[in-house]
């Protein structure tokens, strides 16, 4: 069986090298640069001559523009929405370099494949988190894992697990994407191998490779749901780490 | 035994850890299935619920299944 995990591979297309450290230009920059591009195009279009009545391309983008507006409005409140660019940008980006490593044929490259690329993006939200509640409640903001109306002892004990919780978040966010790319892409092409082992079955050559096929087809519907899933949770779990910044509970 | 056929068995081993994830799973919609038969209503203010339920739950199975895709792999 070929090796599922080949399909992770960076690749250096143009070396590049700046004081010491490598910046190459890889197959993760460039399809993280087709994500960006494909994005500025869907919101360029859709927002090129806005009207009252939108077409169908601006509709579009008021949706996917709602659709974060009320996820900051249920789970933030009316402060939320100076984050909406924050989540907005964190949302579609996520959801564009999850939905192309899913194109056949071309060589696609999921960039959120890879830890580097999701750790960067949880750090980030991190220490925002960070830095709004501090700069909001400066050092109340350790309120946060104080559980209420407890005898003192039982609180220290509390408070060091909720600490130690609130230091794992990046680190859930990160593996929770990288995660669940990194198994579906291996689970497909697993399939994939069974479909060519399947088929050069010598007595009846390709009939029975039609069975794994038609499995993978279903599972490349279920990693496009998936995809979409993972690039909402994302979204939700940055705008309720928020507001436990902004809000405090 | 050498390390290669230990890594083997060590990735079988960890795959069992999405079984218990597919309970979870399994657990979150039958609740949700459960509460929306009793009050149809809900399922609009479940739904999100729902999905970031499932998501939590999911990547703890998949944190095991590569782990197991790691040893079997590396």
């Amino acid at each position: 069986m070929a090796n599922p995990m080949e399909q992770f591979e960076v690749v250096t297309k143009v070396p590049l090298e700046l004081g010491g450290y490598d910046v190459s230009f890889t197959n993760s920059s460039l399809w993280m640069m087709v994500a960006l591009i494909g994005v500025a195009a869907f919101l360029f279009i859709g927002t090129a001559s806005p009207k009252l009545v939108p077409n169908r391309a601006q509709a579009a983008v008021e949706y996917l523009y709602d659709f974060v507006r009320k996820i900051l409005d249920e789970n933030v409140g009316p402060e939320g929405r100076r984050f909406v660019p924050l989540i907005f940008s964190l949302f579609i980006f996520v959801l564009a370099c999850n939905l192309l490593g899913l194109i056949p044929w071309v060589g696609a490259f999921t960039p959120t494949s890879h830890i580097a690329v999701t750790f960067g993006l949880a750090i980030l939200v991190f220490v925002i988190v960070c830095i709004v509640g501090f700069a909001r409640h400066g050092l109340h903001f350790f309120s946060l894992f104080w559980p209420k109306g407890v005898n003192p002892a039982l609180g220290a004990f509390v408070f060091l697990i909720e600490f130690l919780s609130f230091l794992s978040r990046p680190f859930t966010l990160a593996i929770r994407l990288f995660a669940n790319m990194t198994a579906g892409h291996v689970l497909l092409k697993v399939f994939g191998t069974f479909v060519v082992a399947l088929g050069s079955f010598g007595a009846l050559p390709y009939v029975l490779g039609v069975v794994p096929l038609a499995v993978n087809v279903a599972l490349s519907a279920l990693e496009v749901l998936i995809a979409v899933v993972q690039a909402y949770v994302f979204a939700l779990l940055a705008s309720i780490y928020l507001n436990d910044a902004i809000n405090l509970h | 035994m050498d390390l290669a056929s230990a890594s083997k068995i060590a990735a079988g081993l960890a795959a069992m850890g999405a079984g218990l994830a597919a309970i979870g799973v399994g657990s979150i919609f039958g609740q949700y299935l459960g509460g929306v038969a009793r009050n149809p209503e809900a399922d609009a203010k479940l739904g999100g619920r729902l999905i970031f339920g499932f998501a939590v739950t999911e990547a703890l199975g998949l944190i095991a299944a590569v782990v197991a895709l790691a040893l079997a792999f590396s």
